[in-house]
């Protein structure tokens, strides 16, 4: 037997150069380019990078920041404009690309959703110098001695804490859940549920801690020559659990408070 | 132009370099622990028809059953579902059509008794569609990054990427230092240039089909070698964000694609040379 057998049977239409005498087309072959033609469409005006954006996309410090970068670069080649005017250009634009997006592809969607087929690649499209750094704490009600108990750091991205939870926070499908929150005003619809299943596993883990803190520090990475290591500028979609609401007999969403002080 | 177009797609080869992507994308399938019943059927079900796609069990009927369980998974918490398991979906849709399962498979076992199969040949166009996956995933990412961190002269997006506790693999002193810096500048513009010249791939596939002519632009493209080479920055380009940035499976579910982009011609070569280097028979 050969080892690697190479392929016996060549299609003639595999050989380049020209056919002195092309047969006629079969009807398959014409339906199946006709079909590959239509999914070549579809899929290429899906990935095309059309500016999907409204207002609510432009109200990060990053958005501000590239507004006014390319306002200043337009306004050097002699396009006369202001941040603001961009902005408002751009979003008329993402509007109206948006509803031609979705009037293009609207007979494709339930097959696409269906298959959970489509094309978005960003691949780190604007990697942003304001992210947030993940970090899990907690602590007793009270010390030993009565006093307010320090906070114990659990979990602080990347890759530092107690191995179990980073692993869970780590877990690429649990970093999807909060993927669209540290680096937003908005915390994801998923957050405080994900706070509540962390402080849970937290809370089984070890008895005597009483309260839960997940939140977001926010860094500002600077490039150098200013570069100073990642400087926390604030706390974003700081979350609080107390054990007695989220495991006691507290009323029912007692333990998804909002941020608030210390307990 | 029609006859071109409905020859293209008409084209038989060798199932090896669809096999080779066969068994290697649903390895990406992680075993993470699901909570809700659903989730927990649909998952196990996965990891079922996975194992089955892998070793080209029932394969066609495997990749379907594959595709609509992690479509389910993916309409349970869209918010877990990551734009690299849509590509994975897509690719097993593509091998779900193909004739991946005709070699090194127990489906070709079973139908041929060898498992290299009878060797008869498989439409290429499933290939082809996996190299214009490939070309959309890269070209339009490119098109896409028009953020001032990318472009001259700042380049700074792969530090300002690297420094995101969200997606960096480090947080140690020697990723801030100045070497380290000007490195990611140049890997910056590497990237953003290797990106956009995604399209590359095709024209080296239409120098490839068209040997036979004669041109001096054809056979340049040719001598240079542009699709080895656009593949060697591609392996290099996911290793290296797999060692610096926590990406997931990204790196290697894209990488597992890659044996789209060689002929299965070139596997047949590869083992003779390999057996020539070993001192075997040619």
């Amino acid at each position: 037997m050969r080892p690697w057998p190479s392929c016996d049977v060549v299609s003639p239409s595999a050989e380049p150069g020209p056919d002195p005498a092309p047969a006629p087309l079969r009807p398959w072959p014409v339906i199946r380019a006709a079909l590959i033609a239509g999914v070549l469409w579809v899929h290429g005006t899906l990935a095309a990078p059309w500016p999907d954006l409204d207002g609510g996309d432009l109200r990060y410090d990053l958005a501000d920041e590239e507004l006014q970068r390319w306002a200043a670069t337009l306004s050097a080649v002699g396009i006369d404009t202001t941040p603001r005017r961009l902005a408002d250009r751009l979003v008329a634009v993402g509007r109206w690309s948006r509803r031609t997006q979705r009037a293009l592809h609207r007979p494709f969607r339930p097959l696409l959703r269906l298959t959970g087929t489509g094309q978005a690649w960003g691949l780190f499209a604007f990697p942003d110098p304001h992210p947030g750094r993940l970090t899990v704490r907690a602590r007793p009600a009270k010390s030993p001695a009565g006093d307010a108990a320090p906070w114990r750091v659990l979990y602080r991205a990347p890759g530092a804490g107690e191995a179990w939870l980073v692993d869970l926070l780590e877990n690429r499908k649990v970093r999807g859940i909060y993927d669209d929150t540290g680096d937003r005003p908005r915390a994801g619809f998923l957050w405080n549920r994900l706070c509540d299943e962390v402080a849970r596993r937290i809370f089984a883990r070890w008895p005597d801690l009483s309260v839960v803190e997940l939140r977001f520090e926010v860094m500002h990475v600077t490039p150098p020559p200013a570069a100073g290591r990642n400087e926390v500028v604030g706390v974003r979609h700081r979350r609080l659990r107390r054990r007695s609401a989220l495991l006691g007999d507290a009323p029912r969403g007692a333990g998804t408070g909002e941020a608030g002080g210390a307990p | 132009m029609i006859r071109w177009w409905v020859g293209l797609w008409d084209r038989r080869e060798a199932a090896d370099s669809l096999a080779m992507v066969r068994a290697l994308v649903p390895w990406l399938f992680t075993l993470a622990p699901p909570t809700a019943d659903t989730a927990s059927v649909a998952f196990w079900g996965a990891v079922v028809a996975s194992a089955g796609l892998a070793a080209g069990i029932a394969t066609r009927l495997s990749a379907v059953v594959l595709v609509l369980l992690l479509a389910q998974l993916a309409l349970i918490l869209p918010a877990a579902d990551r734009g690299i398991d849509m590509l994975i979906r897509n690719t097993l849709l593509v091998l779900a059509c193909s004739g991946a399962g005709r070699a090194w498979s127990v489906d070709a076992r079973l139908r041929t008794g060898r498992w290299a199969g009878d060797r008869r040949p498989i439409p290429s166009w499933p290939r082809y569609l996996l190299v214009v996956q490939l070309v959309l995933l890269y070209g339009t990412a490119g098109m896409q990054k028009v953020a001032s961190s990318w472009l001259p002269p700042d380049w700074s997006a792969l530090w300002i990427a690297l420094h995101d506790p969200h997606f960096g693999r480090f947080d140690a002193d020697w990723t801030w230092s100045p070497g380290m810096y000007q490195a990611s500048r140049l890997a910056t513009a590497v990237t953003w240039v290797w990106e956009w010249a995604a399209p590359l791939v095709l024209v080296a596939f239409w120098a490839r089909d068209t040997e036979g002519r004669p041109g001096r632009r054809r056979a340049a493209l040719r001598r240079g070698h542009i699709l080895a080479l656009y593949a060697a920055l591609g392996v290099v380009f996911h290793l290296g964000t797999h060692l610096l940035l926590r990406l997931g499976i990204f790196p290697f579910a894209v990488l597992s694609l890659y044996p789209a982009l060689v002929h299965p011609d070139a596997w047949a070569g590869l083992v003779t040379g390999i057996r020539h280097l070993r001192g075997g028979p040619p």
